[in-house]
């Protein structure tokens, strides 16, 4: 049994009533079945409106499938009764940091889901320095939240969910309203808990050098998986992705490009150095 | 005479209290009628600051803003004309429609300047046409809209001004791939179609570069450059230095450099650089033959 199971959801939004016209509803999610083991890094790439973010809201039952099942260490998401142990051992970090923090000081807000969990003082304390330390922000433990930097505040969002110690944690596009810098703040502390820690990641993105960092990548369009595999394999089908009007890193269009112009460069280079070697391997060979 | 002159210009925060901070330090610059200047910087750098004194939203400290010729603070209680022709975008614009269809929305503007009906409907329309919505959208509420929607409302009613400056903080912050090429190309065609002149504020070299004649680069409130875009680039490392991320292309033809390849170091698009790898792999090839 794998750790998330997805099998055959189907998904769809009713149209507002009120819209005669348009009163039809929307598929998202179009049999879509994929499974998630322990330990793994997962990036879900895909447009707006792919159903990326639907299929999110589901992994800990925010959202139920209208068919199908989904299922955490088996527990099926849409019995009530387990639906607080899979929040506990799945948490969830979306887009606006803003929309996250709810407490005045940030160590409070680190503690707000441990203490809505009943635990222990004593133990929430020792949770939520961990889990502070974790993401790099125990000296702001003082601070408030609304004078941090978005990547600050987005980090604090994560502290947050780890001091409740998720087995997995879901990030809808936490990096969609950063800066670069506190992008890069959050993917390397997304890659160091999943490194270290080894909690499961699933990272919902739209940018091609987040995803990747990731061990697996699922593409999906229209509701449906169109690639899934590592991040080389996919990336790989350039051809495939720019017709679904998808990019791939700049560093895999060169070399496709290249390719193309007759240049026999080895691989799919995901990076600048995977690149760079590529290129000179081949331009020394005279 | 440029159109916009920009002299010493400064803005320092809570003068006199313990939080001064120079967020803007002795900026001078020309833009002529009809550029397209990117400006770019990362948070804190003062880009922000900067823009919001251009039309006046921020007095400055120190130093003046030049509109054709003229201080824009000349005459303080003429400042509402100067927002009229420098029209400004904020960043997450669609938090800020509030009529109850899109049409009144983006006629907002216009009606503030005193325009006729029939003017106003024909710039309205106009302004929707340049960022592509559809007429039917008019007649419905905002909120009806969807977030890249919503976006080009606010923008369209900025748009509808048609302010001889455009001012665009950040415009495609949290759009997906397809959301923000569609966005920018729009921008660089009414760029192109109303040869006003256009500043676009962005964390992205790439999304800049690709329609930008001239990049400033803002530091520490400080000009760190102003140039055009292709030799903005090839200043690529000190620009990484700065904390500023350059595109991948840039990197790759840097470090290729290194290794001793003859390559031009302001290359910033993959097509360029398909271009001249090949150049370098046919004259090895040449070479060979000869």
């Amino acid at each position: 049994m794998a750790f998330i199971e997805v099998e055959n959801v189907v998904f769809s939004y009713e149209a507002e009533a009120e819209e005669t016209e348009s009163n039809q509803s929307k598929t998202v999610l179009k049999n879509l079945s994929l499974s998630v083991e322990k330990g793994e890094f997962v990036a879900l790439l895909g447009h707006n409106g792919s159903g990326k973010s639907t299929l999110a809201k589901m992994f800990n039952g925010i959202l139920q499938p209208e068919k199908g099942a989904v299922k955490v260490c088996g527990m099926n998401t849409a019995d009530e009764e387990k639906l607080l142990d899979i929040r506990k051992k799945v948490g969830l970090v979306l887009q606006n940091p803003d929309n996250q923090l709810v407490a005045s000081i940030v160590e409070e807000d680190v503690a707000f889901g441990p203490e809505n969990l009943g635990i222990e003082p004593k133990e929430i304390r020792r949770r939520v320095d961990e889990a502070l330390k974790a993401v790099d922000m125990y000296e702001y433990r003082r601070h408030a939240p609304h004078k941090l930097s978005g990547g600050q505040k987005q980090r604090v969002a994560i502290a947050g969910i780890i001091a409740m110690e998720p087995d997995c944690i879901v990030l809808d596009e936490p990096t969609a309203m950063l800066d670069p810098q506190g992008r890069k703040e959050v993917m390397d502390t997304i890659v160091k808990l999943n490194k270290e820690k080894q909690i499961t990641i699933i990272l919902i993105t739209h940018y091609m050098d987040e995803a990747a960092l990731a061990d697996r990548l699922i593409v999906l369009d229209g509701g449906k998986i169109l690639a899934d595999g590592t991040p080389k394999e996919v990336f790989s089908h350039v051809e495939l992705l720019k017709s679904h009007s998808l990019d791939v890193p700049q560093s895999t269009e060169l070399a496709y490009k290249l390719k193309s112009a007759g240049l026999k460069i080895d691989g799919t280079p995901l990076n600048v150095e995977e690149c760079v070697e590529a290129i000179d391997k081949v331009l020394k060979k005279k | 005479m440029s159109l916009l002159e920009i002299n010493n210009l400064s803005f320092t925060y809570g003068t006199g209290t313990a939080f001064e901070k120079k967020a803007v330090n002795d900026v001078s610059l020309k833009i002529e009628q009809g550029e397209f200047i990117g400006i770019i910087g990362h948070t804190g750098s003062g880009k922000s600051t900067f823009i919001q004194m251009l039309n006046g939203l921020i007095k400055p400290t120190q130093g003046q803003v030049l509109l054709d010729g003229t201080d824009i603070w000349a005459n303080p209680k003429q400042i509402r004309k100067v927002r009229f022709r420098v029209g400004m975008v904020f960043q997450y614009p669609e938090y800020q429609l509030f009529e109850e269809t899109v049409e009144k929305d983006i006629a907002f503007g216009p009606q503030n300047m005193g325009l006729s009906k029939d003017k106003i409907k024909e710039r309205v329309e106009s302004a929707a046409r340049f960022v592509d919505l559809k007429p039917e959208l008019l007649k419905k509420s905002p909120f009806e809209l969807s977030g890249g929607e919503k976006r080009r409302a606010a923008i369209a009613g900025v748009i509808a001004m048609n302010p001889d400056v455009l001012i665009l903080d950040e415009p495609t912050a949290g759009l997906d791939p397809r959301g923000r090429d569609v966005l920018l190309s729009q921008i660089a065609s009414y760029h192109k179609s109303s040869n006003n002149t256009v500043l676009l504020v962005s964390h992205s070299m790439e999304d800049i570069s690709r329609i930008a004649d001239r990049i400033l680069v803002m530091n520490k409130g400080n000009m760190f450059a102003f140039d055009e875009t292709k030799k903005i680039f090839s200043r690529g490392e000190e620009i990484e230095k700065i904390g500023l991320q350059i595109p991948q292309i840039t990197k790759i033809m840097i470090k290729l450099g290194k290794k001793g390849y003859k390559l031009p170091s302001d290359i910033y698009s993959v097509d360029q650089a398909v271009y001249e790898i090949m150049k370098i792999r046919n004259s090895q090839v040449s070479k060979k033959k000869g």
